[in-house]
Formats: structure tokens, sequence, C-alpha cells
């Protein structure tokens, strides 16, 4: 896929208490769309084998309070992307590690389960790409269910490209 | 809170972009994805990496292969999957299952397995 393509997350990170891992929400209509290419979390401490629910899906209105995360370019000859860090899944920005949930309905589009030991990667296929339309008021939303017990180090993030 | 435990005797390696700490090696069977990593028995941590993919096209879609990462270094393979079996990493790549042997101690090689 030779479209830009970048990644947003954090490393090393202690979970702030709620669920949401990292939240995109796509700029306006005349801007891109973003097609989301993967999805990953893992704990770099030594942990015990424990599953935990982990799902994706969009959240409308009233969104979540995230630690802003400016999105890497994958091919260092990419301009910087549409998207920007914010704290507040505003249009046009993303952000991670929620410290708060937003108040929104959240609708799933898949739920998965993980082990702590071995993390989690969900690649898509070409046809799996979820795509978030430019002008949507809502955000995506990747995260727990419910919070695991061991909130440290850990390292999550999604990739993304502009479509 | 307990200190995280950190030992000389805990397996450690790297993949995006830290250092995974575990006490043992990957079970059998644990294959990327959806896991993220496996840990091999000489704590080589193995995952899928994101960054120069290939892209095939073999029918109506196109197929992606991942570049197979060891300790976050590219290993020069590409792969859909990764799987720790009998304590070997198998890849799976355009070619059919491909096995990790090691040859010599520290030196190891990419042969062709479907069964191990």
């Amino acid at each position: 896929m030779s479209l830009r393509e970048f990644t947003v997350g954090t490393k090393a990170a202690t979970l702030a208490g709620a669920t949401t891992l990292v939240a995109i929400r796509p700029a306006a209509a005349v801007s891109a769309n973003i097609g989301l290419l993967r999805h990953w979390a893992g704990q770099y401490a030594n942990v015990t084998s424990a599953n935990w629910s982990i799902n994706f899906g969009t959240q409308a209105a009233t969104l979540p309070t995230l630690v802003s995360a400016t999105p890497a370019k994958v091919n260092f000859q990419d301009a910087v992307s549409v998207i920007t860090g914010g704290t507040a899944a505003a249009a046009g920005t993303c952000g991670v590690n929620a410290s708060a949930e937003g108040g929104g309905t959240v609708t799933d589009i898949w739920d998965d389960v993980m082990n702590s030991v071995n993390g989690y990667l969900r690649v898509n296929t070409p046809s799996e790409v979820e795509v978030l339309a430019a002008g949507m008021a809502s955000c995506s939303r990747f995260g727990f269910t419910v919070a695991p017990s061991s909130l440290t180090l850990w390292n999550f993030g999604e990739a993304f490209v502009e479509l | 809170m307990r200190p995280v435990f950190r030992d000389s005797v805990l397996l450690s390696g790297r993949a995006v972009g830290g250092t995974f700490y575990r006490e043992n090696a990957s079970e059998p069977y644990v294959t990327i994805p959806p896991a993220l990593i496996i840990t091999d028995s000489n704590g080589a941590t193995w995952t899928l990496g994101h960054a120069g993919y290939i892209e095939v096209f073999n029918g109506r879609w196109p197929d992606w292969f991942w570049p197979v990462l060891r300790n976050d270094v590219p290993t020069g393979e590409h792969a859909k999957k990764i799987e720790y079996r009998r304590g070997k990493i198998r890849i799976w790549t355009r070619n059919g299952w491909r096995v990790w042997t090691e040859h010599k101690p520290g030196s190891m090689i990419l042969a062709p397995g479907h069964f191990i």
C-alpha cells in the first residue's frame, strides 16, 4: 500500500485507570478517511498469565479524556499526518491512555480476548481494514472492556493509513 | 506496591521498541497474530513488524506479508504468521512453512518444514 501510513501509541505506560487505549477521530469531511491497519497491546513486565477482554468500536459524544500522542510516520519521506495529538478526541486528533471515559454511547465492532503473557496483535487483512470516515462525529476506540489488574509497563497502539 | 520482578534469570528480548521480560518461553502453539510476541527458549522475542511489509496479489484481494522481527531486528523474512511449536519458531511465508533451526550456537538457518 503506497498511501501515507502512521502509528500512534505509547510505550511503558502506566494505565491511567480508564479502559480506552487509543482513540482516533478523523478530521473534517474534506480531509482523508482513516483506515486502521493493526492494533496491538502488550506488557513489558514479567506478568502472571491472565486473560483480558479487548475490543474495538466507536464512541459518540461525550468522548474520553486522553493523553495527547502524535502519529509517527512509517515512511520517513512522508509529510506529517492530518491527524494531530489531542486530549479530547476532537476532530482531526488522536490520543492514548484515557484517564476518564466519556459518557457517550460505545458501539462495538469486534471483541476479542488477549493473554497478558503473549500480548495482543490484530493485523487486518485488506478487506478487514476499519475505515473511519472523514467528518464523523464519533471517535474510534481500541481498549479493554474492563481495566486489567496490572496497570504498569504497557505498550499499545494502532497503525493507520490515510485514504 | 510490589516492585516489578527483574532478575538475571528472566528471559528478556526486544519488541515494539521495548524490552519484554518473561519467566518462561512461550507455550507451544502460541501464534502471532493474535499474540503480539513469542519468547523462545533463548530469550529472543519474536513479532511481526509493520514497516516494510509486502503486498502480494493472488486473486481478488491482495495478501500482506509482514517483516519477521527477532529482538526488534528484521530477519529479512516476511510472513503472515509466526508459531512456536516444539521449541522452534516457524513462519508462514509466501512459499509455505519455514522453520528456524539453530545449526550452531548463535547461528540460525531457515529451512522448509511443514511438520516439525
